[in-house]
Formats: structure tokens, sequence, C-alpha cells
């Protein structure tokens, strides 16, 4: 299988600054946040992936095209929203999107058009001029801009940017369906760590041109201890919650009404090595034990430290 | 390079742009009525000498304020033609390049060849219509003593191609190599474009014209195509048709056309949008 994005060794500079320094990662398949604070380099990785600009070392590969030699090719396979939204004012959405449909050479324009219109919720105002519209309604008409063509990959550079929460909810449950019911795989850069949160399974972290963390989110936060457990103790026993919430390493203690005790902690090995010491050692068979995702901001946190 | 996108971008452009061409009408005005009122305009003189004498205080006077109004006009003319167009052309393109138009466009699997030439041959045909109109309105009303030739045309649309492409090419260039200095951008575009028609005024440089396709030229193909003394009578037709001339001439407009086109093509494949 080729990979979605291949990114080798890449160093871009400008004059003495160094933008990018060698930085290298692979994307297999899912949704990709980059993170980092600004001036991290992200829009620079996007605009060489896009193939606008050109690294000074290095290279990447977008759907297994080269970025900047094979520019053309990789804008026919792939949609891309920037951050700053400067489409002309004074053309109507359905004319402009059908524009962008003739270049990529689509079969069925208008069909095409409606679809996507539709999909974004804009196609009451599919006539209406693109200055017309509203911040999130552009937003919108961007990532419907992008998904002309049903590309493989979207690439998009702060899709939230100054939306409200009603519009940064809509924008993010459309990206879930995107990867989810068609199978688009998606890159997006972001400062809002919440939202990466709820549609990312794979993050790259920047900070100052180099990528200092990349995989999946899942595995980041094992490989930082920051998957928190979560353990249901069938247990009345009064003694037990008292003991436990003399232990340093637990976090929250939750008595629920069918005589379970919640005990959620980081550390799973100083719990059970507590309670296979402890009086309480029977009630081993019956600790039932779940795990959910940690914190990406603490996981930034840590990532920055080290 | 697909011609399809290039009329498509151009009619998108056009809808953005001259949607209201306020500029671009003041322009047309302003040479309309500057041919209208370049002519020796002389008045008929009655026969009764009071008349005579009051007629004459008048017509020292309207004629004072009539020179002083050419002479306004000629200024304005050359202000809005000389510095507006060049200005407006390579504020327009820069400006684009920053807010992030091109890379938009370019997105939407349009190449950067296909982008330069919409840009080209839109700012041409504005520009050659606004130029050429006030002409060939002068001709068919007959209202001034400029005679409209044939020969006018592919010129000055000659001259507006090369000259547009220059502009392009400069601003676009200057965008490129200082960041976000599109005020810079355009203001180099403008004293380029004087540069090129002062020197050229002078006599140090060529008339723009001569860099693509010297006028010369365009008398031979015309003259081959439709026979010299039907277009220009008056001339001998030896005098364009010297061996040594042609063969300068279009050893120059091909070295010339050629250097351009590698310039354009290098411009483009090479084009950075460091943002």
């Amino acid at each position: 299988m080729r990979e979605v994005i291949e990114v080798k060794n890449v160093t871009k500079k400008f004059g003495k600054i160094s933008a990018l320094s060698n930085v290298s990662f692979t994307f297999k398949k899912g949704i990709l946040g980059l993170i980092g604070p600004n001036g991290s380099g992200k829009t620079t990785l996007i605009k060489i992936l896009m193939g606008f600009i050109k690294p000074t070392i290095g290279c990447s590969f977008v759907l297994g095209f080269n970025s900047w030699k094979e520019s053309s090719k990789i804008a026919r396979l792939v949609g891309y929203m920037p951050e700053n939204l400067s489409y002309p004012k004074h053309v109507s959405c359905i004319d402009y999107l059908s524009f962008v449909a003739k270049a990529k050479n689509v079969s069925g324009v208008n069909e095409e058009v409606k679809f996507w219109l539709k999909f974004v919720n804009l196609y009451e105002h599919a006539d209406r001029c693109i200055g017309k519209l509203s911040m999130g309604m552009r937003r919108r008409f961007a990532l419907a801009c992008a998904l002309i063509g049903h590309p493989e990959l979207l690439i998009l550079d702060e899709p939230t940017a100054n939306l409200d929460i009603n519009g940064r909810a809509i924008m993010l449950e459309k990206l879930k369906e995107l990867h989810g019911a068609f199978g688009i795989n998606i890159l997006l850069s972001s400062h809002i760590l919440y939202e990466l949160e709820r549609v990312c399974d794979t993050v790259a972290i920047m900070s100052n041109g180099m990528l200092i963390e990349y995989g999946k989110l899942a595995d980041l936060y094992e490989k930082h201890g920051l998957t928190t457990k979560k353990f249901a103790i069938k247990s009345a026993e009064s003694d037990l919650i008292d003991q436990l919430k003399k232990l340093s390493f637990i976090d929250k203690i939750e008595v629920m009404k069918n005589d379970t005790v919640i005990v959620v902690t980081n550390d799973r090995e100083g719990f059970f090595e507590w309670i296979s010491k402890s009086r309480f050692k029977k009630l081993l068979d019956t600790i039932h034990e779940s795990s959910y995702g940690g914190n990406l901001e603490l996981l930034i946190k840590k990532v920055l430290e080290t | 390079m697909k011609f399809k996108n290039i009329i498509d971008l151009m009619s998108i452009e056009f809808k953005e742009t001259y949607r209201f061409p306020v500029m671009e009408a003041l322009i047309f005005m302003s040479m309309y009525f500057l041919l209208q009122i370049q002519f020796d305009f002389t008045f008929s003189i009655p026969s009764n000498h009071n008349t005579i004498l009051f007629l004459q205080r008048i017509n020292s006077s309207l004629e004072r304020a009539m020179q002083f109004f050419i002479f306004l006009m000629i200024g304005y003319n050359f202000a809005v033609s000389t510095i507006y167009i060049p200005l407006i052309i390579g504020y327009r393109i820069s400006a684009a390049i920053e807010r992030g138009e091109f890379e938009i466009i370019l997105s939407s699997s349009v190449s950067r060849m296909e982008l330069l030439a919409s840009k080209i041959l839109l700012h041409t045909i504005v520009n050659f219509t606004i130029l050429a109109l006030p002409l060939a309105l002068n001709f068919y009303l007959e209202l001034s003593y400029y005679a409209f030739s044939l020969i006018n045309l592919p010129l000055l649309l000659v001259s507006l191609l090369v000259q547009t492409y220059y502009i392009i090419a400069i601003s676009s260039v200057i965008s490129i190599l200082f960041k976000e200095k599109w005020i810079l951008s355009s203001i180099t575009s403008v004293i380029f474009w004087m540069a090129f028609r002062v020197l050229a005024e002078l006599g140090h440089l060529p008339d723009p014209i001569s860099y693509m396709l010297p006028p010369k030229l365009t008398w031979l193909v015309l003259a081959l195509l439709f026979g010299w003394k039907r277009i220009h009578p008056l001339t001998e037709p030896f005098i364009v048709l010297d061996a040594l001339q042609v063969f300068n001439t279009i050893s120059l407009s091909a070295l010339l056309i050629s250097a351009i086109t590698v310039i354009s093509f290098l411009m483009c494949k090479h084009m950075s949008f460091e943002r």
C-alpha cells in the first residue's frame, strides 16, 4: 500500500531563518493532526506538500508523487483548504465550484458541484456571491472546493480559524464524516487541541521547525505514561475506600450504586502491587480494567519539556 | 496547457476585477476627449467690426482656457496611462500572490503557465480595448485629424502585450524576492516601466514594441500577406524589404521571443509562494 504522505529529511530555509529542520515522517492513513505553536513550521510543511514552495533540502511525496516535481498530479488528487480564504468575492459559489470541477477534469460537473454543496449545507446559497457568505459559510464553501473530484487526501490549514463554537462543531463533524463515510484521509493543522483530540488518530508535534514527536495518539499517550486506567472493583467495604484514599497515585475514587468502586489512576503497576499485597487481595478476580485516552495538552507539555 | 482553463480563469477574473471598471472608464474617457480636442481649432470671424473685437477677446480667453484644458488632459492622460495601468496591474498581481489567491487557483489543478497566460491575456485585452477604442471611435465618427490606420492596431496590441508581460514578470519576481512588500513591488514595476519608456524616448533603447515584434517586422508580415501598396501606398516597399534589415529584424525578434519564452518558463516553473 502506498503511503499517503512521506516526508524525507525536509529542511526549508528563508534566508538565514530555518523554517523546517530535517523533518521526516510517513503517514499511511487516517486523520493526521499537525500541532505546534505559531511559527513552528506547520504552514510551511503544508505548502511544501502541496508543491507551492520548494524544500531547501530533502523531498516529500504525496500519494506517491513528488510534491515539487509533480505538483499538478497532486492538485488533481488532493483537496486543499488554506487558512486565508482568498476566493473571488463577486463570483457565485456554483460558478466557482464548476470552474474547479472543470479544471480537475471531473465528469458530471453539475452533479458533483450539487453533491458537495449539499454536503456542506450550502445548496440553498449556491447562487450567492462568495463575498456575501458569512465566515462559517465561507469555510464550508472552501471545504466544498477542496472536496471537488473526491480527493484521496484533504489538506486543511487551520480549518476552524475564525469560527464560532457552532461553526467549529459543524466543521469537525463534517471531517469525521468524510473519513468515516468516504474514506478520505485528512491532514489538518490547528492550535485548538481539543479539536484535534476529537478527530485525529495520529499527531505530528512540531516546534521551532522540528518534528519533535510523531505517532498514533494512543501510542503516544502510552509512551509518555498518560493513558488513564479505570478499575471497577466489586466491593462494598468502606475500609477499602478509606485505604484507597490514602494512596497518592490514585487520581479519583467513585462509589457506584451497585456496590462497585471505580478507581482512576495512571499507575497501573502501582495499583496492582498495592492490592496484591493488601488484605483486599481476594478482590483481584473481581477487578474489571479499562483504559481511556490521555490529555493532549498534557502530552504536548510533556513532549515540549523533554 | 489547456486553453479552456485560461479562458475560465480570465472569465472569473474579469467578473471579479472589472465588475465596476471605474478607473478603466476614466482612462477611456480621457483618451477619447483628448483625441477630440487635439486639433488646431479656429473660429470663423464675423464681418461686423465691434463683433470682431469682442469675439477676438473671447476667442483669446477661450483659446487660453482650451490650451490649459488640453495641458491638463495631456498630463492626466499621461498619468493614468503611464502610471495607473502598470501600478494597478503590478499591485493586483503581487497582492494576489500575497493573499494566497494563486495558491488556491494552483490547488484547483491549474498550471502556473495557464495562470500566467490568463493574467497577461486579460490585462492586455482590457488595456488594448481602453487605448484602441477611442482611436476607432474617432476614425468612424471622423471627429479628429488623427488618422486611424490599420497598422496602429497590431502595433498597439504587440506593444501592450510586451509591456504587460514586463509588468507582470517584474512585479511577480519582486513580490517573491521581497516577501510581503507589494508596495515596493508595484512601485518598482512602475519605475521599470518609466525607465523603459524614457530610455526609448531618448534613443538609448529601442521602443518597447521592438522587444518582441519590431514594427518593421509587422509591416513586413502585412506586406507579404496583403501587399504593401494596398496598406501603405506612400512608402516604397524596398525600404521594408531591404535584405539586411529584414535579417536583423527577424534575428532580433527571434532572439527576444526565445529569451522571453525561456524567462517565462523558468519563472513559472520555479515561482515559489514563500509566504
